[in-house]
């Protein structure tokens, strides 16, 4: 096969079955191969999971969900800067982390619906990424593969967290004790 | 502020008016989209058994074509042509009044038995208003003699079906009296020109044409199946796009729930009916329906087993009439009398119904959504009344979208603190 005859034929077959990524999606899919719970996940398989992730835009001040509601999705910061929060009374609410840039933060909703234990609020224009247990759910009886991948880091995560708040336990007992 | 409403209003109405232009093609739409909502459990199943998403698709689509094309093939070939068409009216009155007569107990000058002393007065009036919107008009009863003296040449008059027709005009002779008007002449109506098979050149264009226009509005169906086939999200995810932040979660929690529910109701029918329309199949194939008619009533009565209440009298209604007109049958066990025909398709009605009622409903419809008898009944009125046999069809699973949509929302509305 010629030179030019090759040409125009790869450029048919990238045209039907290959066609090039959107950058968007790419960006996407970039963003989280950086977050731990997608680490393992393959480039296909990152491929796969971004076009189920919902991109959301927050203004300075909204709020990505509410402590006490459901737990639906886990969010992703892709830009700017999320405040997780307890709502008080007074409206001096008490701020426990501030997420930028390839934070996750409602991890636990992939479980199950059970009420969000803080706030999560925008404190600047932020971009996050939402990824549902409903999408989850459904990509563990699509794609058992990726979705034992993600529930293995998963469970990983909480299990370092476990670890972490035991060991707090442990030595503030230890100084409450002399 | 007034430009805005303006401009809404203009676009509301761009967007009826354009619904209303296309509103043939909503139809097909629908058979694609239920085609592919219902295939989509099929679809995620073989990819969870490793066949990957493309081929799984092509054997999806291949099989959605297959069936469409099959049961389209075998549908047309049961159809009657226009010769045909007279043919099975004569059939069908003089079986109909024979039958009446023997219920009657006035066949052969018979005096009537305890149903004719008690109900002959108002039945026989009702029989003659039957009588005459199926007997053939005068140019069809010149048509039915010409066709059939095309047919068997001299020997026409000794055509079973011939006897009928003849036993027929003297019955609505008889009937009518100087209101039948003039009687046609056998051998003159012969010689009249024309199609032998009664169908002339312009029905034939305007059927082909009738024909090309269907298939091009049906061609939407599987290109709708495919792309919601092939679609892997991205019509649910530009669709939340454009919901406000404060309800995106539970948009998406409502729009799952409800995707849940109206996909068990939804596959749970569709079991229940396709197990109805075979069972009803297979009953009347061994009462000694021939397999053909047997597998397209039992198509009818599993589809019109949608409708609430409606759906089994379709279905025994639809298999009478085919007992009434065929007296050839081949039950395939012994004890079925053929003349009781009638009584043997109760019995499958009633079987098909029994099943359903005592299996495939608890088994199949187990914990999909239920509704209140009195809302079932005003649904399938109003369906009607609205749309006539399409609205029956679709009155139930619309009220359970709504019901189901209503009722999730409001529970997430509640749980989210939006109300």
């Amino acid at each position: 096969m010629s030179q030019s005859k090759k040409q125009v034929f790869s450029a048919f077959w990238d045209n039907i079955f290959q066609a090039e990524e959107d950058p968007r999606k790419k960006d996407v899919r970039a963003v989280l191969g950086q977050v731990p719970m997608f680490s393992e996940l393959s480039r296909n398989e990152l491929r796969k999971l971004a076009a189920i992730i919902h991109e959301r835009r927050y203004s300075q001040g909204e709020a990505l969900f509410a402590m006490g509601t459901p737990g639906a999705a886990m969010f992703i910061v892709r830009a700017g800067l999320v405040n997780i929060v307890i709502p008080k009374d007074d409206g001096n609410d008490l701020t426990l982390a501030a997420l930028g840039p390839g934070s996750f933060l409602g991890e636990l909703a992939l479980l199950d619906d059970s009420p969000r234990s803080a706030s999560a609020i925008a404190a600047e224009d932020t971009m996050a990424m939402a990824f549902f247990r409903s999408d989850l759910n459904r990509l563990i009886e699509t794609d058992a593969q990726i979705g034992s991948k993600i529930l293995k880091s998963l469970a990983l995560i909480i299990g370092k967290r476990l670890k972490a708040t035991n060991e707090q336990l442990f030595s503030s007992n230890a100084k409450k004790n002399g | 502020m007034w430009v805005l409403s303006v401009s809404g209003v203009l676009f509301l109405l761009t967007t009826l008016a354009l619904v209303w232009a296309l509103r043939a093609l909503i139809l097909p739409s629908i058979v694609g989209a239920l085609g592919a909502y219902l295939c989509k459990p099929l679809l995620n199943r073989m990819k969870h058994r490793g066949v990957s998403n493309s081929l799984a698709i092509v054997i999806l689509f291949a099989a959605f074509f297959l069936i469409i094309m099959l049961l389209s093939k075998q549908i047309q070939s049961i159809i009657p042509d226009n010769a045909g068409k007279l043919e099975l009216r004569v059939r069908i009155q003089y079986r109909l009044n024979q039958k009446f007569s023997q219920i009657l107990g006035i066949e052969d000058g018979g005096k009537g038995n305890m149903v004719y002393n008690m109900l002959g007065r108002d039945l026989l009036p009702m029989m003659d208003k039957v009588n005459s919107a199926i007997m053939l008009e005068r140019d069809e009863r010149k048509q039915f003699i010409r066709s059939y003296r095309l047919r068997f040449d001299d020997s026409f008059l000794e055509q079973k079906y011939f006897q009928y027709f003849l036993a027929n005009v003297n019955a609505d002779k008889e009937r009518m009296g100087s209101r039948y008007g003039q009687p046609v002449d056998l051998d003159a109506a012969s010689n009249l020109e024309g199609d032998p098979s009664g169908a002339n050149a312009k029905p034939a264009t305007s059927t082909l044409t009738k024909i090309g226009n269907l298939i091009s509005i049906w061609l939407a169906a599987p290109f709708v199946f495919l792309f919601l086939l092939l679609d892997e999200g991205e019509i649910k995810k530009n669709l939340v796009y454009l919901v406000p932040n404060r309800y995106f979660e539970m948009v998406l929690t409502v729009l799952d729930n409800v995707d849940d529910a109206i996909g068990k109701y939804l596959r749970g029918t569709m079991l229940e009916c396709s197990l109805v329309g075979f069972t009803f199949f297979v009953c009347l194939w061994v009462v000694g329906f021939e397999l053909k008619w047997a597998l397209l009533i039992g198509l009818v009565a599993g589809i019109s087993n949608a409708i609430p209440f409606v759906g089994p009298a379709i279905g025994l209604v639809v298999g009478m009439s085919y007992a009434l007109v065929v007296e050839n049958y081949e039950p395939l066990l012994p004890f079925i009398d053929p003349n009781s025909m009638i009584l043997w398709v109760t019995i499958s009605v009633l079987i098909a119904q029994g099943l359903d009622n005592a299996v495939f409903q608890p088994i199949v419809l187990g914990s999909a959504v239920s509704l209140h008898p009195l809302v079932v009944i005003i649904g399938v009125m109003g369906g009607s009344i609205l749309l006539g046999l399409p609205g029956m069809l679709f009155a139930i699973p619309t009220i359970v979208v709504v019901k189901v949509v209503v009722g999730t929302l409001f529970s997430e509305m509640k749980s989210y603190r939006i109300i």
